[in-house]
């Protein structure tokens, strides 16, 4: 059973025991210790900042060069929000109009910027039987490559 | 029949199972780790504790401590009489050979290849006030070093130690073999655990930190960050960095290398293999290498246990400094910034964001913090490969 007046006296033991005996080995001393847990951290964030100051004066850059562009109108490219092909879209027969636009929407969004224009030309359902969906393989990809 | 009996009794003596019961050599401890590697398994293919690393870490563990197998020599990479390549290729095992990766810093550095093809520095260009918190998240780093000194650790250790708090295995690993090799194995071990147990770590101190207003705040949407951009970003990065603190540009400007293999799109294929083939043969080589360290001897020892200690405290305290500077940029944002972000500063990538996204969401179903936690996520990898750098600049090895 513990004795518990003892207990102060044990707990200053301990500690003696700890700060005394627990010291820090190699000849290195807590002024070095200090200097490099200070400094590491004004480094670490100095550092930081610095690549906050350049990336945010490089977008302010890149907004303008492209701000620029917009400006002018008769050179800017026509904002068709869809890639719309003159060859008629073969789909299956229960695709609605409004399917079509958002896969168009989102087929032009994936090609933004690039340059390209993609032409659709056919619709059709993916394979579902024994395929699993794409946002299962997305998951399954992204929860079993390494890091 | 007596000459039949004493080859049987020979054959048992020269095995491994007499080896276990050798105890001037620690033979039981052999026995101990055997089990601890069975364990680690257990948690690497049932419970899918980080598999892709702590399998072969684990059975890395089982190889080295069978004894008599001869399949990894300790003494061969003896600090003190310094490398004799020539011995270690003539009289070493497999994986002392695969080990000379790890020894000479190679393993990481290509690791981080593979994972700066994987990553999108879209949400921290589009936000770069994410660096911040990515910075404040390594704070564990620091503070875990100053404990391991505290606990009468040399600095060489407690700086290995510390860097157990960026939450990066490959940065841990690389200054680990740099700073304090004999202890690879525990550090290895420890990192990668935390790692994955960043979802179980991490909530109760997110919520123990943020107010219920703060968690549901839901940030404004991250503006388009166009492809030169991302193709300049890891150029300047590199210089930057590699130019400030030379001891970090061998992770940086592998990390950005491989991103600026990604975003370029003229080197697909190569980009591909980085993030795929090469990055398998590497995880198999240093995952059984690092696991190869794990003698009974050097692992089952009361230093352990404070690396086990040090580094849950290491990765405490950087998840309460990211969540901490997210508060305050709440304060001087006005409410823009969700302080959950802050905490994916640490480097586990994507698993950190995703904690934010998932506790953000438990008060918010309509919140998706996922894209703004990347930043501040993929801020930390940069971060504690400039604070790994800073210690093996100021730490002497």
């Amino acid at each position: 059973m513990l004795n518990i007046p003892m207990l102060p006296a044990l707990a200053k033991d301990v500690v003696e025991k700890v700060t005394k005996d627990y010291t820090i080995g190699n000849g290195y001393d807590w002024n070095e210790a200090s200097l490099v847990t200070f400094s590491g951290l004004t480094i670490v964030f100095g550092m930081l900042v610095l690549l906050v100051v350049v990336i945010m004066v490089f977008g302010g850059i890149m907004d303008r060069i492209n701000g620029v562009k917009k400006e002018k109108p008769v050179k800017a490219p026509k904002a068709t929000p869809a890639p719309v092909s003159t060859a008629p879209v073969v789909t299956a027969a229960e695709d609605s109009d409004e399917i079509i636009a958002v896969i168009a929407a989102a087929v032009d969004a994936m090609y933004e910027g690039s340059g390209v224009k993609p032409v659709i030309r056919r619709i059709k359902p993916a394979a579902t039987k024994g395929v699993r969906s794409p946002w299962a393989a997305a998951g399954v990809f992204e929860n079993t490559r390494a890091f | 029949m007596g000459a039949f009996l004493d080859t049987i009794k020979e054959i048992f003596a020269n095995s491994g199972f007499a080896g276990f019961f050798d105890f001037e050599n620690g033979g039981h401890l052999n026995l101990i780790m055997v089990a601890v590697s069975c364990v680690l398994m257990y948690l690497a293919i049932k419970k899918q504790f980080e598999p892709l690393l702590l399998l072969p870490i684990a059975f890395g563990m089982l190889l080295a401590n069978l004894p008599f197998a001869g399949i990894y020599h300790p003494e061969l990479f003896d600090l003190q009489s310094g490398l004799n390549f020539g011995e270690i290729l003539h009289e070493g095992g497999l994986l002392d050979i695969l080990y000379l990766g790890v020894k000479l810093g190679i393993y990481p550095p290509l690791i981080f290849l593979g994972i700066g093809c994987m990553t999108d520095f879209g949400p921290l260009i589009s936000n770069p006030k994410s660096f911040l918190l990515g910075a404040a998240a390594q704070m564990g780093i620091f503070i875990a070093f100053v404990g391991a000194l505290a606990f009468g650790m040399s600095a060489q250790v407690a700086g290995s130690i510390g860097i157990i708090g960026g939450a990066d295995g490959p940065t841990a690993i690389y200054v680990t073999s740099q700073l304090a090799p004999d202890k690879l194995g525990p550090i290895a071990v420890a990192a990668y655990s935390y790692m994955a147990l960043i979802p179980v770590i991490q909530p109760p101190i997110m919520k123990l930190l943020t107010t219920k207003i703060e968690r549901m705040v839901r940030m404004e949407q991250l503006r388009t960050v166009s492809r030169t951009e991302k193709i300049i970003f890891p150029i300047l990065v590199t210089i930057i960095v590699s130019l400030l603190l030379p001891d970090a540009a061998t992770l940086v400007g592998m990390l950005m290398l491989g991103n600026l293999m990604r975003e370029c799109g003229v080197v697909d294929r190569i980009s591909k293999t980085a993030q795929n083939e090469l990055m398998n043969i590497i995880t198999i080589f240093l995952g059984l290498s690092v696991g190869a360290t794990t003698n009974g001897k050097t692992f089952l020892t009361v230093d352990t246990l404070v690396i086990v200690a040090m580094g849950l405290a290491a990765f405490c305290c950087g998840t309460a400094g990211g969540v901490l500077l997210g508060k305050l940029m709440y304060i001087l944002t006005k409410g823009k910034v969700n302080p959950l972000i802050g905490s994916a500063g640490v480097s586990a990538v994507p698993m950190a964001a995703r904690v934010s996204q998932k506790v953000g969401q438990q008060y918010d179903p309509g919140n998706f913090l996922l894209m703004h936690a990347m930043g501040p996520n993929v801020a930390g990898v940069i971060g504690s490969a400039v604070a790994a750098g800073i210690l093996l600049t100021m730490i002497p090895h």
